[in-house]
C-alpha cells in the first residue's frame, strides 16, 4: 500500500482523488498521528488547493454512527458470569481482594490451596504490590483537547490547558474524585453506591449520574448543567449546597464571594467539546481563544465585543477561526507574536 | 429508518463526530490497551476486568449494528472475551489488540447467527452475512438541510459491506489492511468497497462554501 505520495501528485489531484486517498484519509482521522506531519507541512504551501481540502475534510468527517452501549449493570452481570466461567473451568483463579468481593476470594482461595504450591508467590505478589499508579494525571497543552477515560469509564473532555487528577484506582463504594484545573464536560456513569466528587480550587461539584461543564478560568469557576442533577458545594459558611437542574449555569467569584445563577442552553456551553462555539458573542470567542490558544485579543472596536454571531464558530484551529471572524466582522487580522489585533478594515 | 437522525449533537452516548472516538483511541487509550493487555497476558485479573468492561462496550456497539439479538449478542460477546483469557499465554503474540478482538467477536457473532438463523437480512451482503444496520447513521447536524438530506439518503444506498468498510476505517479508525482482515477480504477489495462508497457520497456534494455561509446568514 502507498503511504503517501510526493507532494507534486498530490498537486494535480481532484477532490475525488483526495477523498478516495488512504494516506489523505489517515490525516482526516487521526489529526495527530503520522500522516499529519506531512498534511500540516502541505496543505499551507498550496493554497490554491485549500477549498478543495476543506470540501475533502468536510465529507469524511461528516458521517458517524450512532453509539448502541450496553447499561453499566449489563456489562457488569456479564463480567460477572464470565468470572464464573473462568473459575469454573480452572482452579487457579486468584482475585484481589475488593469489599464486594470478598465471599467469592475464601472461595476461590480454598480452590487454589488445593492445588498446592502453583502461584502462591505470584498470588503474594499481587497482593502487596497492587497494578495502578497511585495517581493518574492528564494536562493538555495550548490548542488542543484530550478525552480521558476515568477508572469507572466515565468520560472526561479536557478543554485546552487544563489538568485533571485522580486515584488511579477506584474501589467500589467509595467516592469517585477528581481534581479539575481548567476546563472539562464530564459525561459521568451513574453509581448509586459511590458519589462522583469534581474539586476545582473554589468549589466542589457532587454528581448524580449527568453530564455538566465545569470551567474555572479567570479566578471564576462556571458550573452549566446539560443533563441530570449536580449538588455544587462551597468552602464552608460562604454559601450553602446548591443543587442544579439542566440548564442551569451559576458563575462563582470567590473574590467577590458572589454567585451568578442563570438558566441557559446548555449545549452552548459545551459544544466545545465538538469544537465549536454555538450562537456566541463576539467577546467570548475571544474570551475562549485567549483560555485556550494562550493568545491576546486587542479589538479596535470595542463594542463589536457584544456582538452576538447567529451560528456556529468551528474551532478545529486557530487560523480557521480567525478566518471566520475576519470574513464575519469585515476586520483585518494583525498578528504580533502572540497579540492579534483586530482592526477595522 | 433514520430514527436518530435529528437527535442533537452532544447528548450523551452519542458521538456525532467519529473523529472525537478516535482520539481516544489513538492517544489515551492505545498505550493504555497495550499495557493492560500484556498484563492480562501475565494473568492478571484485575487487569482482565478492565479490559472486558472496555471491549464489552465496544464491541457490543460494533455487534448491535449486526443484530438486534441482544441474548444471542451476549452470548458471543461472553465467549469472545472469555476466550481472551483461557487462551491468555498467547496474547503476546497479538501485535493489535483492537483490531484480533473486533475479528475475533465478528466470527463469533456471524456463526451463532447462521446457527440460530437470526441473520437480518441478504439483501446486499454476501450469503450468510448479516446487513450491518443503516438505521444507526448519523449525518452532521451542523450541515445544511439540503445537503444532509441528500447525504443521509446517500448513506441509505451503500451496501451492507460498504457501510461495515466505513464504519471500521472512520469511526473504529483501522487501516485498510486491518478493515480487511476483520472483514476476511482482501485489501484491494476493501479499497474498492471504501472508495465507491466515498465517491457515492460525494456526489451529493455541491460544494458551496459551507461554513462561511453558515456564519454570515448568521449574522443577519
Amino acid at each position: 500500500m502507498e503511504k503517501g505520495r510526493n507532494s507534486g501528485q498530490y498537486a494535480r489531484f481532484t477532490l475525488s482523488d483526495f477523498i478516495a486517498d488512504p494516506f489523505f484519509q489517515d490525516w482526516v482521522i487521526h489529526p495527530e498521528g503520522e500522516a499529519a506531519m506531512f498534511w500540516d507541512d502541505w496543505v499551507p504551501r498550496h493554497p490554491e488547493k485549500a477549498e478543495m481540502i476543506r470540501e475533502a475534510r468536510m465529507l469524511l468527517e461528516s458521517v458517524g454512527f450512532e453509539e448502541q452501549l450496553p447499561t453499566e449493570e449489563e456489562v457488569q452481570q456479564s463480567l460477572a458470569r464470565a468470572r464464573e466461567i473462568i473459575a469454573a473451568g480452572s482452579g487457579r483463579i486468584v482475585e484481589l481482594p475488593s469489599d464486594r468481593q470478598r465471599g467469592r476470594i475464601r472461595r476461590i482461595g480454598w480452590a487454589a490451596a488445593v492445588i498446592a504450591g502453583i502461584g502462591i508467590a505470584t498470588v503474594i505478589g499481587y497482593l502487596s504490590k497492587g497494578h495502578y499508579p497511585a495517581e493518574r494525571s492528564y494536562a493538555t497543552p495550548y490548542g488542543e483537547l484530550r478525552t480521558v477515560y476515568l477508572p469507572d469509564s466515565s468520560r472526561l473532555v479536557l478543554n485546552a490547558h487544563s489538568s485533571v487528577r485522580y486515584a488511579g484506582n477506584w474501589r467500589p463504594g467509595q467516592a469517585r474524585e477528581v481534581w479539575l484545573d481548567g476546563e472539562g464536560y464530564f459525561d459521568v456513569r451513574p453509581d448509586k453506591a459511590s458519589t462522583f466528587l469534581v474539586h476545582t480550587k473554589d468549589l466542589t461539584v457532587e454528581v448524580l449520574g449527568t453530564t455538566f461543564d465545569i470551567r474555572n478560568r479567570r479566578g471564576k469557576t462556571e458550573v452549566v448543567l446539560e443533563t441530570g442533577r449536580i449538588r455544587v458545594q462551597f468552602p464552608a459558611g460562604i454559601h450553602g449546597d446548591l443543587v442544579l437542574a439542566p440548564g442551569d449555569r451559576i458563575i462563582y467569584d470567590p473574590d467577590k464571594t458572589e454567585l451568578a445563577h442563570t438558566v441557559t442552553v446548555a449545549e452552548n456551553y459545551t459544544s466545545w467539546k465538538d469544537k465549536k462555539l454555538m450562537e456566541p458573542t463576539v467577546g467570548e470567542i475571544l474570551d475562549y481563544l485567549e483560555d485556550n490558544y494562550h493568545k491576546t485579543f486587542i479589538l479596535e472596536d470595542p463594542t463589536l465585543a457584544d456582538k452576538k454571531i447567529g451560528g456556529v464558530i468551528l474551532l478545529d484551529n486557530l487560523n480557521d477561526a480567525l478566518f471566520a471572524l475576519s470574513t464575519v466582522l469585515n476586520v483585518n487580522i494583525i498578528q504580533q507574536k502572540d497579540t492579534i489585533i483586530l482592526k477595522k478594515r | 429508518m433514520g430514527r436518530f437522525l435529528l437527535r442533537p449533537f452532544g447528548k450523551t452516548g452519542i458521538y456525532p463526530i467519529f473523529k472525537k472516538m478516535l482520539r481516544l483511541i489513538d492517544s489515551s487509550q492505545n498505550l493504555l490497551e497495550q499495557e493492560v493487555w500484556t498484563r492480562v497476558g501475565s494473568g492478571d485479573q484485575d487487569a482482565y476486568g478492565q479490559l472486558y468492561v472496555f471491549y464489552y462496550r465496544r464491541l457490543y456497539n460494533y455487534g448491535r449494528k449486526m443484530t438486534a439479538d441482544i441474548a444471542l449478542l451476549e452470548d458471543a460477546l461472553q465467549e469472545t472475551l472469555v476466550s481472551v483469557w483461557t487462551g491468555r499465554e498467547r496474547l503476546h503474540m497479538v501485535q493489535k489488540p483492537h483490531s484480533y478482538l473486533l475479528q475475533t467477536f465478528r466470527f463469533i457473532l456471524f456463526r451463532k447467527l447462521r446457527k440460530d438463523r437470526k441473520v437480518l437480512s441478504l439483501e446486499n451482503a454476501e450469503p450468510g452475512e448479516p446487513d450491518f444496520g443503516r438505521e444507526e447513521i448519523l449525518i452532521r447536524r451542523d450541515l445544511q438541510a439540503d445537503l444532509r438530506q441528500r447525504l443521509e439518503q446517500a448513506m441509505q444506498t451503500l451496501t451492507s459491506r460498504q457501510r461495515e468498510a466505513i464504519f471500521l476505517r472512520f469511526y473504529e479508525g483501522l487501516s485498510y489492511e486491518e478493515a480487511a482482515g476483520i472483514m476476511g477480504i482482501s485489501v484491494k477489495a476493501t479499497y474498492k468497497i471504501m472508495s465507491r462508497a466515498l465517491l457515492q457520497l460525494k456526489k451529493t456534494l455541491s460544494l458551496p462554501i459551507l461554513t462561511i455561509l453558515l456564519l454570515i446568514r448568521g449574522l443577519a
